[in-house]
């Protein structure tokens, strides 16, 4: 095996995401796209000249899956419907992979949509419930999509494409989970992505109002353990909730995600200029799939230095390596450092020191 | 309950501008040490407690003697001091103290199909059109 062989098998990942589009119509608080951040933020400035066309975005999924060896591409936003021929890049990407799935704000998939997706072979379609009633929801999304989002739950249930339902844990919609897993219940959804907001993008400032408690979790996982149970929806968090905060052991039902950055199955993004980044939250650029290959990229240092950045206050905590402080894309986001406690556990500190 | 200097460092005390870790509460993370001869397992503990629902911890009498569910699984060592237990439920750390169970009283089941229905239809929560789809999917 050559050097560049070795290379070439070293960089293999089993999953990407791909951002099919920068454009979104709606308009939440919470947003966590790098690009919506202000020029004087902390991780600001994030470019989008220069945005690749979908005959280009073909062309780089082709070399994407060729080069990583994945098995699953997640296509996202951005509202990745609103990319100019955006079925046909769903198309290519189940030509591509053996699983595909799409997150989508839900306000593009008409009946004839979900039959397509269906027809495409893609494997879930992920929307966002915020709350149990039209008003809560459509204030926390700035659109008008409730309606839309719940049609388009049972459209894709009927079709035969498994519904994955995220929803976003805030201050403002505390109390919310139970509504959401009822009509989860009733629409045939059978998992539920449980995401604690986790601010990079413009959401930086919306923190003081948005950001959940820790109370507001554990209620939010004592719920999503008692219903998810009862009525066989699986729970997940992809959001990582530090286990100095939670106890995850009085949650049994809920499968808790961490931080994957530097791991065996890094959540890499492909984005609208070709650039692949550490995660859908990070500006962290480990270089840029139109003018590099994949291995090469690989190499890049930044998920090692992202690794061996850590808060002082994490370091020597038995979970040191496998948490890594919560979401440090969220610390350097709202702080400007890796290594500075993020949001969620510097508002834990705060309190605890105060 | 570990002695202070098992559970937090100094250092991580003086950032949290704290004299000593009871004011935190036990902390239920890995309580070895890294200078403990054994470096191959980091629990020392009982064995995790996957029992406790806390359902009823009105009257917890849990001494949180527990060194962490998942210590098992996490390799990463440490240097020999321990991340600070900022678990919000714990309290002042003090024997018996409650946990999240609140008032002791089991949860209730959760509302069948058809209450659930009659709620979102009485609350009009779903559009028509979907409700009446659902009706139609579930008789």
């Amino acid at each position: 095996m050559s050097v560049t062989d070795t290379a070439a098998a070293a960089s293999q990942v089993p999953r990407l995401d791909f951002e099919l589009s920068a454009a979104c119509d709606h308009r939440c608080g919470h947003c966590y796209n790098v690009w919506n951040a202000a020029p004087s933020d902390p991780a600001g400035a994030y470019p989008l000249r220069d945005q690749l066309r979908s005959a280009a975005i073909q062309k780089l999924m082709t070399k994407a899956v060729t080069q990583s060896g994945c098995t699953h591409l997640t296509l996202t936003g951005g509202e990745p419907l609103l990319a100019v021929g955006a079925l046909d890049l769903v198309a290519h990407a189940t030509s591509l992979v053996p699983s595909v799935t799409l997150i989508t704000n839900g306000s593009h998939v008409p009946p004839e949509t979900a039959r397509r997706l269906a027809e495409l072979g893609v494997a879930h379609v992920q929307l966002t419930l915020l709350a149990g009633h039209r008003e809560q929801h459509d204030a926390l999304k700035g659109a008008v999509c409730f309606d839309d989002t719940v049609r388009a739950a049972l459209d894709l249930t009927e079709a035969g494409v498994a519904v994955q339902v995220c929803y976003v844990a805030m201050r403002e919609n505390a109390g919310q989970l139970e509504r959401v897993m009822e009509l989860c219940h009733l629409l045939g959804v059978r998992q539920l992505s449980y995401n604690r907001m986790s601010p990079t993008g413009g959401a930086i400032h919306h923190i003081e109002r948005l950001m959940p408690s820790i109370e507001d979790i554990e209620a939010d996982l004592e719920v999503a353990d008692r219903l998810g149970r009862a009525w066989g929806i699986a729970v997940g968090t992809a959001m990582p909730i530090p286990p100095c905060l939670v106890r995850y052991e009085r949650y049994p039902w809920v499968q808790f995600g961490l931080c994957s950055t530097g791991s065996a199955s890094p959540n890499l993004v492909v984005d609208v200029l070709g650039n692949v980044r550490s995660c859908n939250l990070s500006v962290g650029v480990l270089g840029n799939l139109m003018r590099q290959d994949w291995h090469e990229i690989m190499a890049s240092d930044y998920p090692r230095r992202f690794v061996r950045s850590v808060p002082d206050i994490c370091r020597g905590c038995a979970h040191e390596r496998s948490c890594q402080g919560g979401c440090k894309e969220s610390g350097k986001a709202t702080f400007g450092d890796h290594a500075h406690p993020e949001p969620l556990l510097w508002a834990a500190l705060q309190r605890d020191a105060s | 309950v570990p002695p202070a200097d098992k559970v937090l460092s100094p250092t991580i005390l003086a950032a949290l501008g704290l004299a000593a870790c009871e004011v935190l509460g036990p902390c239920l993370l890995v309580l070895t040490s890294k200078t403990d001869s054994d470096t191959s397992d980091t629990d020392t503990g009982e064995p995790p407690d996957t029992t406790e629902t806390d359902a009823d911890s009105d009257s917890d009498t849990d001494t949180d003697t527990d060194t962490d569910a998942d210590a098992d699984a996490d390799t990463a060592g440490g240097s020999g001091t321990y991340g600070p237990c900022l678990l919000p439920t714990l309290g002042t750390g003090e024997t018996g103290d409650t946990g999240t169970g609140g008032s002791g009283a089991v949860a209730p089941p959760p509302p069948s199909r058809a209450a659930l229905f009659q709620r979102i239809e009485a609350e009009q929560v779903l559009p028509a059109d979907v409700l009446e789809r659902l009706k139609k999917r579930g008789s």
